[in-house]
């Protein structure tokens, strides 16, 4: 178990080094976030709807949005010199492997979160206060999940030649339950409530993540396999 | 050791490689040829345990590939005719991944790089990006990171595209050393030359078949072409366009 987590993180360290070094994803990601919250707020009307109404939405979509953005690059990189095989033939299991990537795209779409955060609470002027901490919850919760299932989407498509066009047809559907939740149980928390009114949407979360963390690591060998 | 025993890799109804029964001993360089399409990467690919067989079994120094994996690839080192390097990685950068990925990290690991980065006359580029190396110092990266961590088998496919002819020189020489050692190496190349002149055995595959498979002499012998050099005997195993043929075409 130890030396499976070790290559795990290993193969995540590697992932973050390339991008980094590049930087092209987590920009385009970044300005494509920017670009979004910037739409959103001088297309809303702040006397049809009020902001604290309209903020969790417009924050869950840009978030979305943009780590559909981040998530392609995880195996673009890989593409690039057919890498990958490189790391097929490295005595690493498959689940390991997908725990690399998993890990190096957790980070990454988060990074990417992190950037969207503070550029949210410019735009729409919605103070986090002692929502913060059940909000960053709600993001770690909804966004480990539907990276699970980004990772095992970018690397099937990876192969084909529409890859870009390709993730967000096949990941988008699948993003929608734990958006829906992510909204729910932020829309509370910007209105001030205190986190033991939302227990059940992060239920919910935690759930989904369990759910599709396990089927992606079992659906990860016959993906790269075929 | 290499054995294959009914290795058969189908894509839906094409047949790739079809039942292949091989064995390649300890201390022997085995020349695998055949035409293009034949069958010899995708062979070479899951002996690397790159892709899986549709049947079939592996056993690398006597493990088996689909029961241990880990243990079976620990043995192996894979030289792709097209280096699998990550440009935003410098030399150094991508020996010590992969090493990690073998399980092995410290000082060691430093001291064999260092040593294979001598060899290979890479010391001076260990530090720059991979994205600055020419094709043939990337060939030279990914053949260092293939020895890195000591394999008992190599598997090597094309091995001197894009090396200089001191490059090859000294990669003819390394795999020679490597089998005298108690290596096993299997070379899929087309340079046929080099192929009777380094390797112990030679085996023809085509349309996913083993033709013929022996040292040279059995190979004449099985196929009873007499005293025929190796590019003619691979012609006309594998089908190869005759002088009337290409004096057709050239009208």
């Amino acid at each position: 178990m130890r030396r499976a987590i070790r290559l795990a993180l290993v193969l995540a360290a590697k992932d973050l080094r390339v991008e980094f070094r590049t930087r092209t994803s987590l920009l385009s990601a970044a300005v494509f976030a920017a670009l979004v919250l910037i739409v959103f707020n001088f297309a809303r009307d702040p006397t049809a709807v009020a902001t604290i109404d309209l903020a969790p939405s417009v924050l869950w979509v840009t978030v979305a949005f943009a780590s559909v953005v981040a998530m392609n690059r995880a195996f673009t990189t890989e593409r690039e010199n057919a890498a990958f095989d490189g790391l097929l033939l490295a005595p690493v299991s498959r689940e390991v492997l997908y725990l690399g990537k998993y890990l190096a795209n957790l980070v990454f779409v988060l990074l990417v979160e992190a950037i969207t955060l503070p550029l949210f609470v410019l735009f729409f002027n919605v103070g986090l206060g002692h929502a913060l901490p059940g909000l960053l919850l709600t993001m770690l919760l909804a966004t480990a999940g539907f990276v699970a299932v980004g990772t095992v989407f970018s690397a099937m498509v990876v192969k084909t030649r529409f890859a870009e066009l390709m993730l967000p047809v096949l990941l988008l559907p699948f993003m929608v339950p734990p958006l829906i939740y992510a909204v729910r149980v932020s829309t509370p928390l910007f209105q001030g409530r205190p986190l033991s009114e939302v227990v059940a949407g992060l239920r919910f979360l935690a759930l989904y993540d369990v759910a599709f963390i396990t089927l992606s690591v079992l659906l990860f060998s016959a993906v790269v396999d075929e | 050791m290499i054995r294959l025993t009914d290795l058969t890799k189908r894509y839906g109804k094409f047949t790739a490689v079809d039942s292949i029964n091989l064995e390649i001993r300890r201390g022997e360089l085995f020349g695998f040829l055949g035409p293009n399409g034949a069958g010899k990467t995708t062979t070479m690919r899951m002996i690397a345990g790159i892709l899986q067989p549709t049947s079939g079994r592996i056993e690398i120094a006597g493990d088996d590939m689909a029961r241990e994996p880990v243990r079976a690839k620990s043995r192996l080192g894979f030289i792709p005719d097209r280096p699998y390097v990550y440009d935003k990685l410098t030399g150094a950068e991508f020996l010590r991944f992969v090493a990690a990925l073998f399980g092995q990290e410290g000082a060691a690991v430093e001291h064999r790089m260092d040593e294979l980065l001598d060899l290979f006359e890479l010391s001076t580029w260990k530090d720059e990006l991979v994205e600055s190396y020419s094709h043939g110092m990337r060939q030279k990266l990914i053949i260092s990171s293939a020895l890195l961590h000591r394999p008992e088998v190599i598997v090597v496919d094309e091995p001197m595209v894009g090396l200089d002819p001191k490059g090859q020189k000294f990669l003819k020489e390394l795999f020679r050393a490597f089998v005298e050692r108690g290596g096993t190496v299997l070379m899929s190349t087309h340079t046929l030359d080099m192929v009777e002149e380094m390797c112990d055995r030679i085996g023809i595959i085509n349309g996913g078949r083993i033709l013929t498979a022996g040292t040279m002499a059995e190979v004449r012998a099985q196929t009873a072409h007499g005293d025929t050099g190796l590019e003619d005997l691979f012609l006309k195993l594998t089908g190869g366009i005759t002088d009337r043929e290409m004096d057709e075409i050239l009208k």
